[in-house]
C-alpha cells in the first residue's frame, strides 16, 4: 500500500497542517511572500557541510600517530623497542631547536592548523545557494550551476545571441553572451532587464548581481 | 549533531596544530626572546637532551601518561573516525496508536517515529517505503526528471532530505510549491506526524529546454 494513499480526512489537529488558524500554511500557493508570517520571520541560511571527509582524515592521522606512540610505549616497557624507534630517538635528540627542519615543520604544522581552522568556521557546499522557503518547514537550495543554466537559457530566447557562458557566485552573475545581428546597447539593455527579471523569480534568497558582457560574434 | 562535534573538534586540532606550529617556529627562530627569555637561549641546545628523557622517564607518572594520553586519543580518533560513516535513516515510524490509553506522541495521537514493538495497537510504517513513496510522488510532477528521498533522524522528529532534478525548462518556484503542498504535506498527514521538516536540494539537466530545441 503507498502510505501517500491514505486518506487525508482527519480534522485538523490543533496546531497541525489540517489546522486553517496555522500561521504557517499558504493560503494562496504564490510564493514565499504570501507563506505566511512563520515563512517570512525564517532568514535562509547558507548550508553548512558536515566536513566529514576533513574530519575522518584528521582522526585517521590523529590516531595513527597515538597508536604509533602507544606502541612506542609499550615495545618500551616491554624491552622489545624497535631499531625505527631507537632512530627517532637518536634524531631528536642530535638535531638542534635552530635548525630549517625543525622550523619548516613547525611551519607547515602551523599552515595546517589554520587551514582546519578554516575548515571548522566556514560553512562549505559553497555549490549551493540558499532559496527562499516555500513553506514554514522547508529549507531549499538550488546549486550554482542550476542557476546558471536558468540565466543561460534566459539569454539564449534573446534574438541575436548565440551562445551564453554563465558563471554564479553568490553575489554576483556574470555572462558572456556571443551575438550577432544586432545593436549591441539595445541587446545588453534587452538582456539586463531580462536576467534581471530572471534571477528575481529564481526564489534565491540573497539574487545576484547581473553583469552581462557582450562580444561580437567572429563569423559577423 | 555531527556537523558541530566535528566542527568543534577540527578547532581543538586546528588550534593546537597552529599554536604548537607557532611555538616550534618562535623557539627555533629565537622570536619573542626578550619575552621569554630562557627559554628562546635554548635555541642551540637539541629538541630533547639526554638527561631530558632520563628525568622523565625516573617520575613515577611517566608510564600512565606515556600509555594513557595516546590510549586515551587513540579511543577518541577512532570514535571519530568511524562516526562520519554512521548513518541514522527512520527506519520505522509509528503512525498510530488505536489503544485507548494512546496520546503520548508529539500530535497528540499517540504519533511519534522510532523503533516500536510488535504491540497489536500500533500502526507502523517503514521509514524507507515512506521516502521511496515520496520519491514516486516528487517524480510526478510537472518538471520534474528524477528525485531521491531520504528520511533522517534528528531531534525532535524526522527530518525529509529530497534530492530532485529538475528538466531544463522547469520553473523552481513551481516545482517548490508543488512538493510542499502536493508531496511533502501529503506525506505528512499520510504519517500523521505534526511536522516533518525537509530540506531540497535543486538541481537541473544540463542542456536546453525543449523550446530552444523547437
Amino acid at each position: 500500500m503507498n502510505v501517500l494513499d491514505a486518506p487525508l480526512d482527519k480534522p485538523g489537529q490543533p496546531g497541525g497542517p489540517g489546522d486553517p488558524a496555522d500561521p504557517g500554511q499558504p493560503d494562496d500557493p504564490n510564493g514565499p511572500a504570501e507563506a505566511g508570517p512563520g515563512a517570512v520571520a525564517r532568514k535562509p541560511r547558507r548550508a553548512w557541510s558536515p566536513r566529514g571527509f576533513v574530519a575522518a582524515l584528521t582522526a585517521l592521522v590523529l590516531g595513527g600517530a597515538a597508536g604509533v606512540l602507544l606502541y612506542f610505549g609499550i615495545a618500551a616497557r616491554l624491552e622489545r623497542t624497535p631499531q625505527w624507534a631507537y632512530d627517532t630517538l637518536d634524531w631528536v635528540q642530535t638535531h638542534k631547536w635552530s635548525e630549517q627542519s625543525v622550523w619548516v615543520g613547525g611551519a607547515i604544522a602551523a599552515v595546517l592548523g589554520l587551514w582546519l581552522l578554516v575548515l571548522a568556521w566556514t560553512p562549505g557546499r559553497r555549490h549551493l545557494l540558499p532559496l527562499q522557503p516555500v513553506g514554514p518547514d522547508m529549507t531549499a537550495y538550488m546549486t550554482r550551476r542550476t542557476a546558471g543554466n536558468l540565466l543561460r537559457h534566459t539569454a539564449l530566447s534573446s534574438t541575436g545571441v548565440l551562445d551564453a557562458r554563465v558563471r554564479v557566485t553568490r553575489r554576483k552573475a556574470v555572462l558572456r553572451v556571443d551575438y550577432h545581428f544586432r545593436d549591441p546597447d539595445e541587446l545588453h539593455d534587452e538582456l539586463e532587464t531580462a536576467l534581471r527579471a530572471r534571477a528575481d523569480a529564481l526564489l534565491l534568497a540573497r539574487v545576484p548581481r547581473v553583469d552581462v558582457r557582450l562580444q561580437p560574434s567572429s563569423g559577423r | 549533531m555531527r556537523r558541530i562535534a566535528n566542527r568543534i573538534l577540527l578547532t581543538v586540532v586546528g588550534l593546537g596544530l597552529l599554536v604548537g606550529g607557532l611555538a616550534v617556529v618562535a623557539r627555533s627562530r629565537g622570536w619573542l626572546h626578550d619575552q621569554l627569555g630562557d627559554l628562546l637561549r635554548t635555541r642551540d641546545k637539541p629538541l630533547i637532551t639526554p638527561s631530558q628523557t632520563e628525568r622523565l622517564t625516573d617520575e613515577s607518572w611517566w608510564w600512565w601518561v606515556a600509555f594513557g594520553v595516546p590510549g586515551l586519543l587513540l579511543v577518541i580518533c577512532l570514535w571519530w573516525f568511524f562516526a562520519q560513516f554512521r548513518r541514522r535513516p527512520v527506519r520505522v515510524i509509528r503512525v498510530a496508536d488505536t489503544s485507548e490509553d494512546a496520546g503520548g506522541g508529539p500530535s497528540g495521537l499517540g504519533t511519534g517515529f522510532g523503533l516500536v514493538g510488535d504491540d497489536a495497537d500500533t500502526i507502523t510504517v517503514s521509514g524507507y517505503a515512506l521516502a521511496d513513496a515520496i520519491a514516486d510522488d516528487l517524480a510526478r510532477i510537472p518538471g520534474v526528471e528524477s528525485a531521491h528521498a531520504q528520511l533522517v533522524v534528528r531531534r525532535p522528529g524526522p527530518k525529509l532530505k529530497l534530492a530532485i532534478r529538475t528538466e531544463a525548462g522547469a520553473e523552481p518556484r513551481d516545482v517548490l510549491l508543488a512538493v510542499q503542498d502536493e508531496v511533502v504535506e501529503h506525506g505528512r498527514d499520510a504519517v500523521e506526524l505534526h511536522r516533518l521538516p525537509v530540506e531540497v536540494e535543486l538541481r537541473n539537466a544540463g542542456g536546453l529546454p525543449r523550446r530552444h530545441l523547437q
